[in-house]
């Protein structure tokens, strides 16, 4: 037998739940076999490897819907669980010990020889570079260091089926690759199969195989290279010098029928068709460019895109030079006792009048620190900030007027109804009578926002949550959006529709400020600043510093590539 | 069942973040201190001199006499006042708890054997010195009367037995001696369960159940790791509290060590295993320790026995007071200060207490889960 992990026909009902949150899948993995568990949040990913690891009952649980190595998790617990290996989402780290007692802990829990112990552990420690940190606490390292710590702790039995859930949420992309390698040199040396669920879909490129996961369902179980196959003939490039691109874009989306897709990318628009149809009814020029495997998912999960117009913000205060957002040597000190912790440093950019610019970077970076300065939720400690033409700490209630923001987390009241936190925000923002009902009439209408009007907010899915956000954001007409990590946790296709919207904002000479740490989001962005420990390391277009570091070892390097590229130079100078 | 070896390595895991979180040794040694200081010198139930005021409008032999010998006792401190005009300034600046007036024509009254009246005022604001002060001036005053008339002759209506108090098992009346004992048992329900109560909500909450739940710990040894570690905490906070009562407090000790120790023990467990039932059915900080403080905490300090008194409350309240361990601890503990060893008292309380930490032991470990849902 070949196969480590057999499912078949695997169902799970939550208790209470109407539907199964897993829905009759069936998958294979070979011995030695990386597969990525991809697929947006909610679709089941967690549950899964939950059931594989035996934490978790499937309904179905007599017809022995999961082997592994030919045991049922369920019937023989014991057994199952020397030759798994289970990373949760949290590393199941304690915070409060040290890097060594945390393996010592975990080695002591599953019974191996003391005496082996110390060798075992330098081994890990030294392949994960955590040597030198071994008598650290947990809770004093990095999110990437942690990260590895926890894949230490489940490789201490060297196990044969290794499950990783959601291993790159909240690392740097430095570190994402770090793990990466770990996790190949593992399956070399120990013949480990290894599932590692994640939702980026730009992971999916490493793996020999990719189960891809929606709403429950297993929908695609391959490699990354069929599923290109499948997409041939279907993506092309679009460009036409009398637009501009956002316009382009718009009209593309107007015209063309059959669109999967339609992105900015540089100076072109990337478009996906449903079938070679209707790419050759397309009223426009088409330059075939290769599949990617994002564009197959795109597909798989059955998009379609759409087009958006917004109503014009009624403000039109003039400005010199078209700036509307404009951060002048921003920075931030956090003092404790004895250490001064420097948040931001020096931040400077400007954002003109109808362009998105994007603030990039992993968790941490100072992005956030940057953006609250910005819409003046903290003081910044020196250097000041401008929203058309006014300093916003002094000026702080004419600005508010100016700025529309859309929280983390989408900042909703969860027992209000829909239509009851409309009301609530259009009061806040100071709209009365006609204008208001006017006002929320158009939100509903041109935000879908009718079928869950009188639902309460925290009964809504999460694709729906963040419109409903972006509409409170946008309900008193501001001429400047910022928007803090908008599309996290939101699956694929309504992230494509979330930017759609807000290309139809930016058509309209609305500056928008966004900050996320999905790398290709960037190419969304008119220009993007890199931010990375507290300070913009660069800040062009995406196209420019992409090929910044273009060479011939990586001819078209992807923004993770160039992000990569320009920590490691930024590391080397800070060494120096 | 057991892999003394995996216990062994969870209990020094959890010893670890004991002594790395400073709120846990917090909990497990500052707060009882904090606890018996207040228990020590801010609970007392002791009656002190209380200072009354005497108008004698009579002023006779007669009642010059009564207000000497009010005056003589060692709980009341008398002062003359001339009229009631000063007596209700005093009275109600506080500075005197009431007053008696002795009426002009007192001493008449008395000759013609009728039974002379006096007028006793008091402070209403404070019910039991106020009942103490009335009560107290009456019988002084009656017990004098009765003097004069056996002295003078005359027929005496009622007998003179005087009794002679003696009290028993504490004999000098100080309430610390049976409050800082008991209190022993607030405390350690604070530092059995409210600890406890956090800690299997922190694995979950945390999300180190998970990966504890994918190696080969059964929930029997996760269990009995996480008994043993908080045991030794509390036990050897149980210990500093005694050191305390006994060195600093003075408080004396005259029963047997061995059964001071088993019986904390025995309490130990059952107040260890409602802190990891709530926990286990909690999977929240938060709430967990809410319910520790209103299911644990509360009953014992109001359902023991140790500040209201049980027997005189409602047919219910003092059945529901029988399952609360406490109830059985303080009687244990407090006969074993006061008393020494009575065996009828500790036998029943060991076997009550044993019998509930084992049912909680029980509940706690079918509510174990070793699946997530």
């Amino acid at each position: 037998m070949n196969d480590i992990l057999k499912v078949k026909n695997l169902y799970k009902t939550f208790n209470g739940a109407k539907e199964p949150s897993l829905f009759d899948i069936s998958l294979n993995l070979k011995k030695g076999e990386k597969a990525a568990l991809i697929g947006p949040d909610g679709s089941g990913k967690t549950t899964f490897l939950r059931l594989l690891s035996g934490l978790l009952f499937p309904d179905n649980i007599k017809n022995d819907p999961v082997l592994i190595n030919n045991l049922s998790p369920y019937k023989k617990r014991g057994e199952i669980k020397k030759i798994i290996g289970y990373m949760p989402q949290k590393f199941g780290l304690y915070e409060d010990l040290t890097v060594t007692e945390n393996l010592e802990f975990y080695a002591g829990l599953k019974n191996i020889d003391k005496e082996k112990r110390a060798s075992l552990f330098f081994e890990l420690l030294n392949f994960s570079g955590l040597l030198e940190f071994k008598e650290r606490l947990t809770k004093k390292l990095s999110g990437g260091m942690k990260q590895k710590l926890g894949l230490c702790c489940v490789l201490l039995t060297a196990p044969k089926l290794l499950l990783l859930d959601e291993p790159s949420v909240g690392v740097d992309p430095v570190s994402r690759k770090e793990l990466m390698k770990i996790t190949d040199k593992l399956i070399k040396e120990n013949d480990t199969s290894v599932i590692w669920a994640t939702s980026y879909l730009d992971e999916a490129k490493y793996f020999d195989k990719v189960f891809l996961f929606s709403k429950g369902r297993k929908i695609y179980e391959g490699t990354v290279e069929n599923a290109k196959i499948v997409m041939d003939g279907l993506t092309y490039k679009i460009k036409d010098d009398k637009f501009d691109k956002r316009t382009l874009l718009n009209e593309i989306v107007k015209k063309d029928k059959g669109l999967i897709d339609a992105v900015i990318e540089g100076n072109y628009i990337k478009v996906v068709y449903e079938n070679k149809n209707f790419a050759e009814k397309s009223n426009f020029n088409l330059i075939k460019t290769p599949p990617l495997f994002e564009d197959f998912v795109m597909s798989a999960l059955n998009s379609k895109i759409k087009s958006y117009e917004e109503k014009k913000p009624e403000f039109n205060i003039k400005t010199k030079d078209n700036i509307s957002i404009k951060a002048n040597n921003l920075t931030k000190i956090y003092k404790t006792k004895n250490k001064e912790f420097i948040a931001a440093k020096n931040i400077d950019f400007e954002v003109k009048k109808g362009e998105i610019f994007g603030l990039l970077g992993p968790n941490g970076a100072g992005k956030s620190t940057t953006f609250k300065m910005l819409c003046s939720l903290i003081k910044p400690s020196f250097g000041t900030c401008e929203i058309m033409g006014l300093n916003i700490n002094k000026n702080p209630v004419e600005t508010k007027k100016l700025f529309g923001y859309m929280a983390q987390k989408f900042s909703l009241f969860g027992n209000l109804s829909v239509k009851q936190n409309l009301d609530f925000f259009s009061g806040v923002y100071g709209l009365f009578g006609k204008k208001k009902k006017e006002r929320i009439e158009y939100l509903i209408e041109s935000f879908e926002l009718k079928n869950y009007l009188f639902e309460k907010t925290d009964n809504l899915p999460l694709g729906f949550k963040q419109r409903l956000s972006l509409s409170l954001a946008v309900i008193h007409n501001p001429c400047v959006l910022f928007l803090d990590e908008p599309t996290s946790g939101v699956d694929p296709v309504t992230r494509r529709d979330f930017w759609m919207r807000i290309n139809a904002l930016a058509k309209n000479k609305v500056s928008i400020l966004v900050t996320t740490h999905f790398m290709d989001e960037a190419q969304f962005c008119d220009r993007i600043a890199l931010v990375y420990k507290g300070k913009i390391l660069k800040k062009d277009t995406p196209d420019n510093l992409k090929n910044s570091i273009k060479s011939k070892s990586n001819p078209n390097p992807s923004m993770e590539d160039a992000f990569i590229e320009i920590i490691k130079e930024a590391d080397k100078k800070y060494d120096e | 069942m057991m892999n003394k070896n995996i216990i062994f390595t969870f209990v020094i895991k959890e010893f670890r973040q004991i002594t790395r979180d400073f709120s846990s040794i917090l909990i497990a040694f500052v707060l009882p201190l904090i606890l018996l200081f207040l228990f020590g010198f801010g609970i007392n139930f002791d009656t002190n001199t209380i200072k009354i005021g005497i108008i004698d409008e009579n002023n006779t032999i007669l009642s010059r006499d009564i207000k000497e010998s009010l005056n003589n006792t060692k709980f009341l401190d008398c002062i003359y006042i001339k009229n009631e005009i000063e007596a209700n300034k005093l009275l109600s600046g506080g500075i005197i708890r009431g007053y008696a007036v002795i009426p002009v024509n007192f001493t008449k009254e008395f000759k013609k054997n009728s039974n002379p009246k006096i007028q006793i005022i008091t402070d209403g604001s404070e019910p039991n010195t106020a009942k103490f002060v009335s009560s107290y001036i009456k019988g002084s005053v009656e017990s004098y009367l009765e003097y004069e008339k056996i002295k003078s002759g005359k027929k005496s209506n009622s007998s003179i037995i005087s009794p002679i108090l003696r009290i028993w098992y504490n004999p000098s009346l100080k309430s610390v001696y049976f409050i800082l004992p008991g209190s022993i048992s607030i405390i350690m329900t604070l530092t059995g369960a409210i600890l406890t109560a956090l800690v299997i909500a922190r694995e979950w909450e945390r999300g180190t159940m998970e990966a504890i739940l994918t190696t080969e710990i059964t929930k029997f040894e996760f269990l009995i790791s996480k008994y043993i570690a908080y045991f030794i905490l509390s036990m050897l906070s149980v210990i500093f509290c005694f050191f305390i009562i006994i060195a600093i407090f003075k408080v004396p000790y005259i029963g047997s060590y061995f059964f001071l120790f088993l019986i904390s023990s025995l309490f130990m467990l059952t107040s260890i295993g409602t802190g990891l039932f709530i926990s286990t059915i909690a999977k929240d900080q938060f709430i967990a320790g809410q319910m520790a403080g209103t299911i644990s905490f509360m009953p014992s300090m109001m359902l023991s026995g140790l500040i209201y008194e049980i027997d005189s409350m409602p047919f219910i309240i003092r059945m529901i007071s029988c399952i609360i361990p406490a109830k059985y601890y303080v009687s244990s503990i407090s006969s074993l200060f006061l008393t020494g060893n009575v065996y009828k008292i500790l036998i029943i309380s060991s076997i009550y207490l044993f019998a509930f930490a084992a049912v909680v032991f029980l509940l706690t470990y079918f509510c174990t889960k070793e699946v997530i849902e």
